[in-house]
């Protein structure tokens, strides 16, 4: 089994910096992602075979993205980073197999390939968990019929396939993350009918100072914004989507606006979301604390609690692409020194920035808002748990008539977050309806493994002592 | 800057793309055109289907939802296989890709 100074877990912005600056600094490096090419959510890549010539007419920040790719490449043509792609981590454990035990020092056990029926190890001295983010939807009405998606799954499919959900699209919910994905709908050739964000405008206009600091993230979303108007798509603040109806699939949105004022819009798409939450599961294995707000807990370095593990971008705090590549690098940074049991140094312009893009994503955070009573719009019919198909009603029969009062006795009682995506997509609808708080979810992998893998030793080839993970 | 033109507003025509040949894939019989690179998912989608699957306990359609491979609702059964995710897996000359009923075992 090969053994690496340093693991990379995700090849987003965060990851990718991480990877490249402790490469920069003479590590050995593997960066492993889930997906063929590297770039994550914010970046995923246009599928190689479709050979796009102009594949920067889907993204913003084209040209920091082409310095990465360059630089990733370089290393690779080097030998210092092994970039690991379509590997699926499911766990890490502590203890690289090296003779000397040596504080730290983990494997990363990955399926490999789209039929991921196989798994492998690889082992190294330190490891930084840049596992990104996933978005959260708040459930209601509708919202299983097909044509109802998330805002970043329309993103990813266009990014990644080239293709659109429908022809006429509502963009809703509230956050960053619908301007760009209205955008690129919309150049893509898709009539996005409106963009409608519960939150109010007034919310940003209260922190104009903290947001005054930033610039350039302000005109990234007046770009977005004139981009929409140019294409005659309507940004409405203090709207919500209430309800979405067909029978087999979408046919149409309720909207509801301020004055409780509701409009039915015809579409054939929605792409919805209601923020971000970060991806924790691999930090919790190896049993990182989490912060109150349920990102991974880090110093000023970056480092978790737990020695030699160090977590970059979404998983330690939504804030975006800018801020989850200035915290890779402090990570890659703090680990190339660390790792050689020295004290980094230089790394306090890079903290400095880390204080302010974080600044502004706390902001950001306060000033997107929920829709207003969206509890009380979820009918008792309404599934909430899209997996096993567990109704609002349930989940409050297990408040009410059985006393649950947290997510765990909730789930237990309803099966709402045991099925195949372990309570990923409904935790937060669940919580909001149980009047329960919101809890990270907690699995023993951190996807579904096949039996026949679990029933094997990880990697039977290359692991001498040929210890099993499955107990 | 230039700006692509109305009548080239596509996503292929956005970028560009010159893909190589189309291949044929079937759904549930019926012929479908797919690009090298795509997966199941965008190859349904580009026919303008959008589900793909039944749940288990009430019999509804599902399709992508997370589009990312997070959600597992846009499970399919291909070449007799339930259970895969339409959105990871790319599509292959020849495929054979059926609605997915239930858990999908059943079927095959």
């Amino acid at each position: 089994m090969t053994r690496y100074d340093l693991a990379v877990v995700g090849a987003g912005p965060g990851g990718l910096a991480a990877a490249l600056t402790a490469a920069d600094g003479g590590l050995r490096v593997a960066l492993i992602d889930g997906a063929p090419e590297a770039g994550g959510q914010f970046y995923r890549q246009t599928a190689r075979q479709l050979r796009a010539r102009r594949p920067e007419r889907l993204y913003h920040a084209w040209s920091t993205w082409a310095s990465l790719r360059d630089r990733l490449a370089d290393h690779r043509t080097a030998g210092r980073i092994a970039f690991l792609t379509e590997r699926h981590v499911w766990s890490v454990e502590p203890g690289d197999g090296a003779e000397a035990a040596e504080p730290g020092g983990f494997r990363i056990h990955a399926l490999v390939g789209a039929g991921q029926t196989a798994s492998e190890t690889v082992a190294a001295g330190g490891l930084v968990l840049a596992t990104g983010g996933y978005e959260r939807v708040l459930p209601f009405p509708g919202w299983t019929l097909p044509g109802v998606l998330t805002a970043g799954g329309a993103q990813a499919m266009l990014k990644a396939g080239l293709v659109l959900p429908g022809r006429r699209v509502v963009v809703a919910g509230s956050g960053p993350l619908l301007l760009p994905v209205a955008s690129g709908l919309a150049a893509a050739g898709a009539d996005v009918t409106g963009l409608y964000d519960s939150s109010a405008p007034r919310a940003f206009a209260r922190h104009a100072a903290a947001l005054g600091r930033n610039g350039e993230k302000l005109i990234e979303g007046a770009g977005y914004a004139a981009r929409l108007a140019r294409r005659g798509v309507r940004i409405r603040f203090r709207h919500s989507v209430t309800a979405a109806h067909g029978e087999d699939r979408l046919e149409a949105v309720t909207i509801a606006g301020p004055d409780g004022r509701e409009q039915r819009i015809a579409c054939d798409a929605l792409a919805v979301s209601h923020g971000m939450l970060p991806h924790t599961e691999l930090a919790q294995t190896l049993g990182a604390r989490l912060a109150a707000d349920g990102s991974v807990a880090v110093d000023t370095e970056q480092r978790t609690d737990v020695a030699h593990l160090w977590a970059a971008g979404e998983t330690t705090g939504i804030g975006g692409a800018a801020l989850s590549q200035v915290e890779g690098e402090i990570a890659g940074g703090s680990a190339t020194a660390r790792l050689r049991g020295q004290a980094p140094t230089g790394l306090a312009a890079k903290q400095t920035e880390r204080r302010r893009l974080t600044a502004f994503a706390e902001v950001i955070q306060t000033a997107y808002t929920d829709p207003a009573d969206w509890e009380r719009r979820v009918t008792d019919e309404t599934v909430l748990c899209r997996c096993e198909e567990v109704t609002a009603a349930s989940v409050r029969e297990a408040v009410s008539d059985l006393g649950a009062t947290d997510l765990r006795t909730v789930k237990l009682l309803t099966r709402a977050g045991m099925g195949w995506c372990q309570g990923r997509i409904c935790s937060p609808g669940v919580a909001g309806i149980a009047r329960c708080p919101f809890t990270p979810v907690r699995t023993p992998f951190a996807r579904p493994v096949p039996l026949g893998v679990l029933a094997r030793s990880p990697d039977p080839e290359h692991s001498p002592d040929n210890e099993g993970t499955a107990s | 800057m230039t700006r692509p033109s109305r009548r080239l507003r596509t996503p292929l025509a956005l970028v560009e793309a010159q893909p190589g040949p189309a291949f044929h894939v079937t759904f549930d019989g019926r012929t479908l055109n797919a690009l090298p690179g795509q997966t199941v998912a965008a190859v349904l989608w580009s026919a303008g289907i959008v589900s793909w699957r039944t749940t288990r306990v009430d019999e509804r359609p599902r399709g992508v939802f997370c589009g990312i491979g997070t959600c597992f609702d846009c499970l399919v059964t291909a070449n007799g296989v339930p259970n895969q995710r339409a959105c990871l897996v790319p599509a292959r000359p020849g495929d054979v890709i059926t609605t997915q009923r239930g858990d999908g075992h059943d079927s095959v």
